[in-house]
């Protein structure tokens, strides 16, 4: 959070389908975005963990949030 | 029955009221006026209560109405106290039909109460009848007021006077505590002087009573005030007492006033308590009130995030066994393929260890390995190089060739797939300075760079080279061809490191060059050209023709296929080798055309791609070619102890400077430059470490010596541009073969100058070859271009690992494995993608092309992170640094003066 997401604006622009432009303010929003999803998903894997009963979070909690998740990120 | 016609209505009334228990809900609180079947209500009251609570409780209403009716009229009747804990349960069902009265019951026995003075409970000697009537009568008037403990108005104690009264055998409840008669007895009496207004009858009675009871009489309530009497009204609860059956059909008889006010109350308290209780735990039971809430808002946007969550957890819960189980299986997966990248790790480790040591099987063995690694991690190529690597692997010299020849053929597919992990990189053309590990890069580099070169035969000469270089005229020539190919690097020096050839940008390694044969570089965008060198060169390894005649051919190919402007080094050693051997290479490139088209054929597709556009430059480029696989047959014959990698690096690289030369247009010229600067930068990190090789290579180096004068001839020439090549070449050709490898160096430099045009001094026949050969280098470069492009964007990911990391454990707050990060990766790409596309969408929808900020705004709505209750600026204050809030919201400054910040 405390640093900027390097080439977020770039990244989005390169997935866009068409052309498409991204104010600066936006490009604002849309780190607030990311680090919102990564919170939510950040904190599902860590219960996920606990069910485990693993105080490490590990790639195969995160992979079974991840599904989930997506779909609710889906807007 | 038969009476019933002839009864009159009076008659019946009469009958029925005396007989049936009426079924008015005017009864007062059932106080149970049912003497008689009082014996049966206490045995079945419990059960007569819920069940056939109906008689007898009718029975009992009938009785109480009767038994006030009579009070009222007489007054006289002590109004026996009901047990009211008794009556009150009994007729719990009337309970809420008491209440229908007119007047409360309860009031009623006020009234009553108050107005009788005498209310003392009688003292039944006799179990209580079931007849209702008698025991109330008799109940009534021998109630002693030995109850002057419980209040007058205290129903609950209805069934004191019963207990007291009752044989004390029958009185199943005992009081637990032992009574101080004396002390009882003052209270008696005390109570009595406050009741004596009531009842001094009572008095002298409970006095009486409480003396002869005080012994026998266990009284429950010992202490009970008169002041209480009022109480008695108050409900005592605490006080009451559990009823026996014959203490309930006494109460009764005694009672002339229902007491059913009494029943009320307990019921109630029951029925509430009940009530309330059922009524909360179906409350607690509630689970989202968010939902309720949400609907009364009319919020229809998702649900809340702690509701998802919640509802993630159970979800994911039972997705548990699946997910682990499918999580299982992509572990396996990984594993597998961790497995195979990592066996393909060691292999090329080993492969650059065995290089080091020059170990020609062990680099073949190791190609394979690389080969079959790579193909197994990249499908497409992975497919294609596999066999072509495998076949490599098969046959170390000339199948290797082949094998890389084919695989020249995918150069596209296999750039993308070498590009990816290990040495390979060093393949992408682009990538000039795989020079990473030379030793790696060394073996890669020959099947990399056949894969990338698209001139298969570059492979064959390459390797042909490298056998070349063996055989010292051979090297010579050898080293000239792959020099030409790293003529882009310029670091002829390093030509022992000849790995590095593929970066061939320097040249001065041509030695090395052909050993390293950085085919890698191959410059690439050889395609064609290479293709026409590569046949050549395979012709030529298939001729075995001299070595120094192959040498001079395969560089004069060499300069012909420099028409590429990518090598220029390449170019101008081809150029060279073209003009200088120009007799030579004509008669054998035919033979070696011939052959290479053959050989070309076979293999790979490229070949076939190139032909129409190495058409022109064929001649020249055959030439290369052939010179190229002279030098590594050559190389071959005479160095059969050198490392075969060597071989295969030669021929790779001057597969790659071959097809570099013919590919290589104007266009293309830009980027084979970088590539050469990279190139003498590897090279010349290369060369350090090839040093090593050096020792092994010394053989080599004798012959490289020759390519070192070459190669300052060249770097000469470097300011001009493939054509000086040949020129410059050609005297450093006919020099002895070992000069050649010495001229290439030379040769090299010059080629990099070739990006510079200067058609005078290229021969009219090396004009038109670079003419050809730069119309069809454009082409080239720009699928070189493309690929290089796609490339990036294949393997680009949206976030740093750093950064993604750094932000998932400040979120996650408990540790993290660092094996997370590529299932991170693959979801921040699908998150990404998403957001992309709804962000486009929602923008197009409102007819924009700019994703503005209330499009994110709306994003946030949908997915649930914003509502009612969290609205935006919450989350931004929360999550945003400084300056981007400070765009985002407008701030009020010290001043007081709010400045919105201009948003464009």
């Amino acid at each position: 959070m405390l640093n900027k997401v390097p080439g977020l604006k770039k990244t989005i622009r390169a997935r866009a389908k068409g052309h498409i432009n991204i104010r600066p303010t936006s490009e604002a929003m849309l780190e607030l975005v990311t680090l919102l999803f990564l919170n939510s998903l950040a904190e599902e894997a860590k219960t996920r963990a606990f069910e485990d009963k693993s105080a490490t979070i590990r790639s195969n909690h995160i992979r079974d949030v991840s599904k989930k998740l997506l779909k609710k990120a889906r807007g | 029955m038969d009476n019933t016609e002839d009864l009159s209505a009076r008659f019946i009334l009469g009958q029925i009221l005396s007989t049936e228990i009426p079924r008015t809900p005017m009864i007062p609180s059932g106080s149970t006026q049912a003497p008689s079947s009082s014996g049966t209500r206490r045995s079945s009251r419990i059960s007569g209560r819920d069940a056939g609570a109906q008689t007898p409780t009718d029975i009992v209403r009938h009785s109480m109405r009767r038994r006030i009716s009579q009070s009222i009229t007489q007054k006289s009747q002590p109004a026996p106290r009901r047990t009211a804990p008794f009556v009150r349960r009994k007729p719990r069902s009337s309970a809420s039909m008491l209440f229908d009265d007119e007047q409360s019951p309860r009031i009623l026995l006020k009234n009553i109460l108050m107005t009788e003075n005498v209310k003392s409970p009688l003292v039944h000697e006799k179990t209580p009848s079931g007849e209702p009537e008698p025991p109330l009568a008799s109940s009534s008037t021998t109630n002693t007021h030995h109850s002057i403990e419980l209040s007058d108005l205290d129903l609950s104690d209805l069934t004191v006077g019963n207990v007291i009264s009752t044989a004390k055998g029958l009185n199943r409840k005992r009081p637990r505590r032992s009574l101080n008669v004396t002390a009882f007895e003052k209270r008696l009496r005390g109570a009595d002087a406050e009741a004596e207004e009531r009842s001094n009858e009572a008095s002298s009675d409970i006095s009486s009573l409480s003396l002869s009871s005080s012994t026998s009489l266990s009284l429950k309530t010992p202490f009970v005030d008169v002041g209480t009497e009022r109480k008695g009204l108050q409900r005592k609860v605490s006080q009451r007492r559990k009823i026996t059956e014959e203490e309930f059909g006494a109460a009764v008889d005694k009672q002339q006033i229902t007491g059913g006010t009494r029943f009320l109350p307990g019921k109630q308290d029951l029925s509430d308590t009940t009530h309330c209780e059922g009524f909360t735990l179906g409350l607690s039971k509630l689970s989202e009130p968010d939902v309720t809430t949400d609907i009364l808002h009319c919020n229809t946007a998702l649900y809340p995030q702690p509701d998802a969550i919640t509802s993630d957890l159970s979800v994911m819960a039972t997705q548990d066994k699946l997910t682990v189980a499918a999580s299982q299986i992509q572990k396996d997966l990984e594993e597998r393929e961790e497995s195979m990248r990592e066996s393909e790790e060691e292999l090329n480790k080993v492969q650059s260890q065995a290089e080091e040591e020059g170990d020609v099987p062990d680099d073949v063995s190791q190609r394979e390995n690389e080969a079959v690694s790579r193909s197994e991690e990249e499908v497409i190529v992975s497919g294609i190089n596999a066999e072509e690597e495998e076949g490599t692997a098969d046959s170390e010299a000339q199948e290797n060739i082949e094998a890389e020849v084919v695989v020249f053929d995918f150069q596209e597919e296999v750039v993308e797939s070498e590009s990816q992990e290990e040495v390979v990189v060093f393949e992408s053309q682009e990538e000039v300075v795989v020079f990473e590990s030379q030793e790696e890069v060394f073996e890669s580099d020959s099947q990399e760079e056949v894969v990338e070169s698209e001139s298969q035969q570059e492979v064959v000469e390459s390797e042909s080279q490298q056998e070349v270089v063996e055989s010292e005229s051979q090297e010579e020539v050898v080293e000239s061809e792959s020099q030409e190919e790293v003529v882009e690097s310029e670091s002829q020096e390093e030509v022992v490191e000849s790995e590095s050839q593929e970066e061939v940008v320097e040249s001065e390694s041509q030695e090395e060059v052909v050993e390293s044969e950085s085919q890698e570089e191959v410059v690439e965008s050889e395609s064609q050209a290479e293709v026409v060198e590569s046949e050549s060169q395979e012709e030529v390894v298939e001729s075995e023709s001299q070595e120094e005649v192959v040498e001079s051919e395969s560089q004069e190919e060499a300069v012909a296929a420099s028409d590429s402007d990518e090598d220029e080094d390449a170019s101008q050693t081809s150029n060279k080798e073209s003009s200088s051997f120009h007799p030579e290479p004509d008669h054998r490139a035919d033979p070696e055309s011939v052959a290479d088209g053959e050989e070309h054929v076979d293999k790979a597709e490229h070949p076939s791609e190139d032909y129409p556009t190495d058409f022109k430059p064929r001649a020249t480029m055959d030439s290369s070619s052939q010179f190229e696989e002279d030098g590594i047959t050559s190389g071959s014959n005479k160095d059969d102890g050198k490392t075969e990698r060597q071989r295969s690096e030669r021929l790779d690289s001057n597969l790659e400077l071959i097809s570099r030369r013919s590919c290589q247009s104007e266009g293309a010229l830009v980027v084979p430059i970088v590539q050469e600067e990279d190139l003498d930068k590897a090279r010349e990190g290369l060369s350090e470490v090839k040093s090593k090789d050096l020792g092994s290579n010394l053989e080599m180096e004798g012959d490289e010596n020759m390519v070192e004068p070459s190669n300052p001839e060249q770097s000469d020439a470097s300011d001009t541009e493939d054509e000086e090549y040949p020129t410059e070449f050609s005297p450093e050709e006919e020099e002895d073969e070992e000069d050649i490898s010495s001229k290439t160096p030379a040769f090299v430099r010059a080629k990099r100058n070739f990006f510079i045009p200067d058609p005078s001094d290229s021969p009219t026949v090396f004009k038109d070859n670079q003419a050809s050969g730069t119309t069809q280098a454009v082409p080239a470069a720009k699928p070189k271009r493309a690929r290089q492009v796609k490339k990036r964007s294949t393997a680009r990911k949206a976030l740093p690992k750093s950064y993604l990391m750094t932000v998932f454990r400040h979120f996650a707050k408990t540790k993290v494995a660092s094996d997370v990060y590529p299932v991170l990766d693959e979801i921040m790409d699908k998150f990404f993608d998403r957001l992309a596309d709804d962000l486009e969408t929602y923008a197009a929808h409102a007819k924009r092309t700019t994703i503005d900020v209330e499009d994110v705004v709306l994003l946030l709505k949908r997915q649930g992170y914003v509502n009612d209750k969290v609205p935006v600026e919450v989350l931004i204050e929360k999550y945003l640094r400084m300056d981007q809030r400070r765009l985002l919201i407008p701030i009020a400054t010290s001043g007081n003066v709010v400045i919105p910040k201009i948003r464009k």
